[in-house]
């Protein structure tokens, strides 16, 4: 009864003229990035995140929202029609998706990707509506020691799960980490590493980072070729699933639906790493996996549902907890931080108004994405005949001008200008951007719990295992550490 | 004998690694306190420390017995690929330098003209039309929608007129 009359009062939020506008906005805006190959919705929220700061938190949440779970549904598109995938997690579609579009079933395919993505959205804005209050009632036992070992564990499963090199990610985030040393100390306010530059009393905003590290990195990447596209043809008249694609693929949302919100909440578990494990699951579990990589449409049903539900997973730890598992995460937590709203455990009681107008509105926002995605689909294939030439201009120009509207400072678009070479550089050379985002966001908050643990303890690490909470979340991390570094090891003895 | 064999990871762990250090020298120039009043340069010097251990990991993992790696990609993708990072790059930093001086329009338009006409070249026509609309466009959204104030430079004197205001 309790969580109807939230969900009522988190619809008449989400119903809002304006919350209804923006969500809009962001499915809208998430399923362009999600059809534009090059673009992900982690450059994405970066680009729009200096908006956000001009319109109030809930819509501003509302819309970042629709950009991340928008994105997955677009890129679909994408990877059926041109075998590019539009963003990372769709890259798995396009296995079978090409194949179905190359046999003619390009409709077929892209109606059942919309249609598992709908259902795996919906199953997981409802999980998430059971799920996320008891565990946010469950972490109100969370001290300062257990904050620092649950967050240690966070950035030690997202270094080893998402990353092909473990070291290198290790590196990033503890370079981000590193960045968000600069700036005020968080107990006694001091300006550390400031070099007497006074825009960094306040530290590395997070806006000219996220903006120049995904943002014009990802321009200056993709304008090193230039990109040339074929785009299969489609039309809405044969976008409906016949019966039997229904009966071939029902089974394969429902499994994606569950190990998409899984995989969700977990720390580092991403919609990428979803969608890679459902295509697997099917593939295994199918009577015919021959077929898989011939145009099998379980194999976009099963990881498209997944990569959706995994949107909506990864909102757990964040709105219950404070914990963004994921960059994507940590840059809606340095949002809410923007507009002074301190996710985590009290969030719900303090903001009701967001917590559920927020998910309300991302059930809202999948039936939007469901009549974007069907009937508009000639204006996204459109789209994708857009040359990449005229949109990086654009691209780079929004990057520029969206940082200065935050502080009015020549000197962060500088820094715009020198994350994006930095990151370019160091994609490269093969270093994943997305564990300095959350470094720089998880590193003073880890800081902060350690210090503020210390002194509880009196200078006394104990205080770490003493307590049952922190004691199991660190005995896992040095568990997932030690393994990390066994398999590092291992490699480095195979390897000649 | 021992060799490089990765060249990308071998530099890529000496520029950390020097961050790495960096980070560790102004911790220490800073208060370190004691375990029970942790103070600023506690947590900076944990973090350096840890960024020069990863970083040395790295670099020594580069180094081998065995022969250079072959299968990396060529550091560019293009024989033009250099020049067109430059230019946007360049293109970029003039910006900024000239953002406030001769205003948010102008340079706006000058940039997109600039890039539209360099990396992928863009017939003239287009370009400037293309320019001018996305600076009109700019124009609405952040001055008139969302109230920011962006420099006019030498623009500043020309009221855009009731039309936009």
């Amino acid at each position: 009864m309790d969580i109807l009359s939230n969900v009522v009062n988190g619809l008449l939020v989400s119903l809002e003229p304006s919350n209804l506008f923006f969500c809009f906005i962001g499915c809208l805006f998430g399923t362009l990035i999600g059809v534009l190959p090059g673009l992900g919705p982690l450059a994405a929220i970066a680009f729009l995140l200096p908006i956000t700061y001009y319109i109030p938190v809930i819509p501003a949440m509302i819309m970042l929202a629709g950009i991340y779970y928008g994105a997955m549904y677009g890129g679909s598109t994408t990877s059926i029609l041109v075998n590019i995938p539009g963003e990372a997690a769709s890259c798995v579609t396009c296995i079978d998706g090409y194949q179905m579009a190359r046999q003619g079933r390009a409709g077929a395919a892209l109606g059942i990707a919309a249609i598992g993505s709908f259902a795996a959205g919906t199953f997981g804005v409802f999980v998430l509506m059971v799920l996320a209050p008891p565990l946010a009632r469950f972490s109100l036992r969370f001290g300062p020691p257990e904050y620092a070992a649950l967050l240690l564990l966070a950035l030690v499963i997202i270094a080893t799960i998402g990353s092909r090199d473990r070291v290198k990610a290790f590196l990033m985030l503890a370079s981000g980490a590193a960045l968000g040393m600069i700036g005020p100390d968080p107990v006694s306010g001091n300006a550390r590493f400031s070099l007497g530059v006074r825009e960094l009393y306040d530290g590395v905003g997070i806006a000219p980072l996220a903006i120049g590290l995904f943002g014009v990195s990802e321009v200056l990447l993709n304008a090193e070729i230039i990109l040339k596209q074929e785009v299969m043809k489609t039309s809405f008249k044969d976008m409906l699933p016949t019966l039997r694609d229904y009966r071939a693929s029902w089974a394969a949302i429902v499994r994606g639906s569950g190990l998409g919100f899984f995989i969700g909440i977990l720390p580092g578990g991403n919609p990428i790493v979803a969608s890679f494990l459902s295509y697997g699951l099917e593939k295994k579990l199918s009577s015919h996996p021959e077929r898989f990589g011939q145009g099998a449409i379980e194999g976009v049903a099963g990881p498209e549902s997944a990569n959706n539900s995994a949107t909506s997973g990864a909102f757990i730890p964040l709105l219950s907890m404070g914990v963004p598992n994921n960059a994507v995460m940590a840059l809606m937590l340095g949002a809410m931080m923007i507009h002074g709203v301190v996710p985590g455990p009290q969030l719900i009681d303090k903001t009701p108004q967001l917590f559920w107008g927020v998910i309300v509105s991302m059930y809202i926002g999948n039936i939007m994405l469901l009549a974007l995605n069907l009937p508009l689909i000639g204006l996204w294939v459109q789209l994708l005949r857009v040359p990449y030439r005229l949109l990086f201009p654009v691209i780079l120009m929004f990057c520029l001008v969206g940082v200065y509207a935050i502080n009015y400072s020549i000197f962060e678009m500088f820094l715009v200008v020198l994350f994006g070479t930095a990151g370019y550089l160091l994609r490269k050379v093969d270093f994943d951007m997305a564990p300095i985002i959350m470094g720089l966001i998880i590193g003073p908050m880890i800081e902060t719990a350690i210090r503020q643990s210390l002194m509880l303890s009196r200078g006394s690490f104990t205080i770490f295992v003493s307590r049952p909470i922190a004691l199991i979340l660190l005995a896992v991390t040095i568990l997932v550490l030690a393994n990390a570094f066994l398999k590092i090891r291992r490699l480095n003895v195979t390897s000649p | 004998m021992i060799r490089l064999t990765n060249i990308r990871d071998f530099w890529s762990g000496i520029v950390l690694g020097l961050l790495g250090l960096v980070e560790c020298i102004g911790a220490f120039q800073m208060p370190f306190g004691s375990l029970d009043q942790p103070d600023d340069g506690f947590m900076p010097l944990w973090v350096g420390a840890v960024m020069l251990v990863l970083s040395a990991l790295l670099t020594l993992r580069s180094l081998g017995q065995g022969p250079v790696s072959v299968t990396e990609p060529p550091f560019w993708l293009e024989s033009k690929s250099p020049i067109r990072i430059a230019c946007i790059l360049g293109a970029m930093s003039v910006y900024l330098i000239v953002f406030e001086g001769i205003g948010f329009a102008l340079a706006t338009f000058v940039l997109l003209v600039f890039l539209l006409r360099t990396i992928d070249p863009v017939p003239w026509r287009f370009s400037l039309l293309m320019g001018l609309s996305v600076t009109a466009f700019c124009v609405l959204l952040f001055q008139v929608w969302l109230q920011v104030q962006l420099p006019m430079g030498w623009l500043s004197g020309w009221r855009m007129g009731p039309w936009i205001f």
